[in-house]
């Protein structure tokens, strides 16, 4: 399946996005930019540091940037994300890392999909600021 | 921090409300500040508890934001910490903390948080929530600082009321020894009658003022808590003929039979001496005052079934209406009207005559008819009563 597109039709929550774009005021980029520029600069370190804690059995390190993920990706509307992330930091709040590994999987593979919907959204938003100005 | 916007928004709108917002998560606290900020909110972010406490006591804001989960210091923590700062004891706090998390809202209130949101927060619902709040804290803290207020006028007050009495007294012990000393021409006589006279009303109206300058002064002590007593062993029978006596020259004056009511009772108890003194020259001064020529005043005293002991003032004076019967408990409450306006006082007898048997842990209550008489009964408790008494009057009888 090399050149099959990933389908990201529903890995963001329209409404959410909807009300973020409603914030616009005064020039410079939007709320949204920033909030999108904001996640996407500071997500990747977090999955890596995610992956590195699992690796190393630290379940309250898991537990702190689960929960650090879950809020961030929950307020950019990515609630499949947040919900995988949710459980897995449900999990290791109990000390219990079991699935981890798998569960780590598909976080990353929902991750991409909500990082390609969050950089198409964010063209779209520059395109408008441009036919504004 | 933008503060070039920050100004913006203080010289925009001179009352917005500043806002306080502890979140680790960039991302969230970015979109609660432009949530805030379009509503007219200033708004200053926090990327923890530590910070959240330090900003709190910069800048006090009106309305703090506390995610449950951040690091160094969480969200309880800091709530905690934040009711016991002199700018956070009254400021609504909103714990920000996870949907799925039940045992987190009841530790938010545990932590003494206001109210609670989840995330994910439900955006548009949140600038009302935010202003809500605000408005709460508005008007709680206006009720705290009107009660303030009020507690420190009344202080003032009665810190007033004593010090005006003590400072009265001092020019009232001149003219009433002096004019004491006129009165009995112990330097040599007056002459005239009529200056003897004068120096009679002087020493006696000089008298009565310091008796309800007196009344002030125990009044205000009473009012502000500071009235204690001073116990000993008090023979309860002994004062009430004491009492009769003293009264007596006042109510044959008036034309009233002032008399014991039934039989004399032995009875001692433990005691303020001159505090009940007081408080029964006061009944039956006020009783004699209130009965018309030809009525009678009676005195009893005797214990209950519960051996309780009851001190009652009887009397076939004017009465007291029932709608008048809260006035006579409060202090300055002399009923107004045509009728009692010739009955001089302060008003001050009965409330702290009540104050001062409550100090014995005992009850004043007053039963009354108009036109037919009153009567006030003082009930003092068994536990006061001092062993021995029915054989010490058996010995001494």
């Amino acid at each position: 399946m090399p050149n099959e597109p990933i389908d990201v039709g529903d890995a963001l929550d329209k409404a959410t996005i909807d009300y973020l774009r409603s914030l616009r005021r005064g020039d410079g980029p939007s709320v949204l930019e920033r909030a999108i520029d904001m996640y996407l600069e500071n997500a990747p370190a977090a999955l890596e540091e995610l992956r590195r804690s699992i690796a190393g059995g630290d379940a309250s390190a898991v537990w702190r940037i689960a929960h650090g993920l879950k809020s961030s990706s929950a307020s950019l509307g990515a609630r499949q994300l947040a919900q995988h992330v949710g459980e897995m930091e449900g999990r290791a709040r109990q000390n219990d890392l079991a699935e981890a590994d798998s569960r780590f999987f598909s976080i990353e593979a929902e991750f991409k999909k909500v990082s390609m919907a969050l950089r198409e959204t964010l063209r779209e938003e520059k395109d408008k600021c441009r036919q504004i100005a | 921090m933008p503060t070039d916007r920050l100004t913006q928004a203080t010289a925009k709108n001179g009352d917005a409300a500043v806002v306080l917002v502890a979140d680790d998560d960039v991302v969230h606290r970015l979109l609660m500040r432009e949530s805030l900020e379009v509503a007219g909110f200033i708004v200053h972010e926090a990327g923890d508890g530590l910070e959240a406490l330090d900003l709190l006591d910069r800048l006090h804001p009106e309305l703090m934001f506390l995610d449950a989960m951040m690091p160094r210091v969480d969200g309880f923590a800091a709530c905690v910490e934040t009711r016991k700062r002199p700018h956070g004891a009254h400021v609504p706090v909103l714990m920000v903390t996870g949907l799925d998390d039940v045992s987190s809202i009841d530790r938010a209130y545990q932590a003494g948080a206001t109210d609670f949101i989840t995330k994910p927060i439900n955006w548009p619902l949140f600038n009302h929530r935010a202003r809500f709040l605000l408005r709460f804290g508005r008007t709680q803290r206006a009720l705290h600082e009107a009660m303030e207020k009020a507690e420190a006028a009344s202080r003032a007050k009665t810190e007033f009321l004593a010090t005006m009495s003590h400072e009265l007294r001092t020019p009232l012990n001149a003219i009433i020894g002096f004019s004491e000393v006129l009165k009995r021409e112990l330097l040599g006589p007056l002459g005239q009658d009529r200056y003897r006279e004068y120096a009679k009303d002087i020493n006696e109206s000089g008298a009565h003022l310091l008796s309800l300058i007196s009344d002030i002064l125990e009044y205000s002590k009473s009012e502000s808590g500071k009235l204690r007593l001073v116990e000993s062993e008090v023979d309860l029978n002994q004062m009430v003929a004491n009492v009769i006596r003293q009264q007596g020259p006042r109510a044959e004056v008036a034309g009233i039979s002032l008399h014991r009511d039934g039989m004399e009772q032995p009875i001692r108890i433990r005691g303020d001496e001159r505090k009940l003194r007081q408080v029964l020259m006061n009944l039956v001064s006020n009783a004699v005052k209130f009965t018309p020529m030809g009525g009678e005043v009676r005195v009893g005293l005797a214990r209950d079934d519960d051996g309780h002991v009851l001190l009652r003032v009887i009397d076939t004076g004017i009465g007291i209406a029932a709608e008048d019967m809260p006035k006579v408990f409060t202090a300055f409450g002399q009923i107004d009207n045509a009728w009692s306006r010739r009955y001089e006082g302060t008003g001050l007898g009965i409330p702290l005559a009540k104050a001062m048997i409550e100090l014995h842990d005992g009850t004043l209550t007053i039963a009354s008819n108009v036109g037919s008489g009153t009567i006030v009964t003082v009930k003092l408790p068994r536990e006061r009563v001092l062993r021995g008494n029915l054989r010490l009057a058996a010995t001494s009888g």
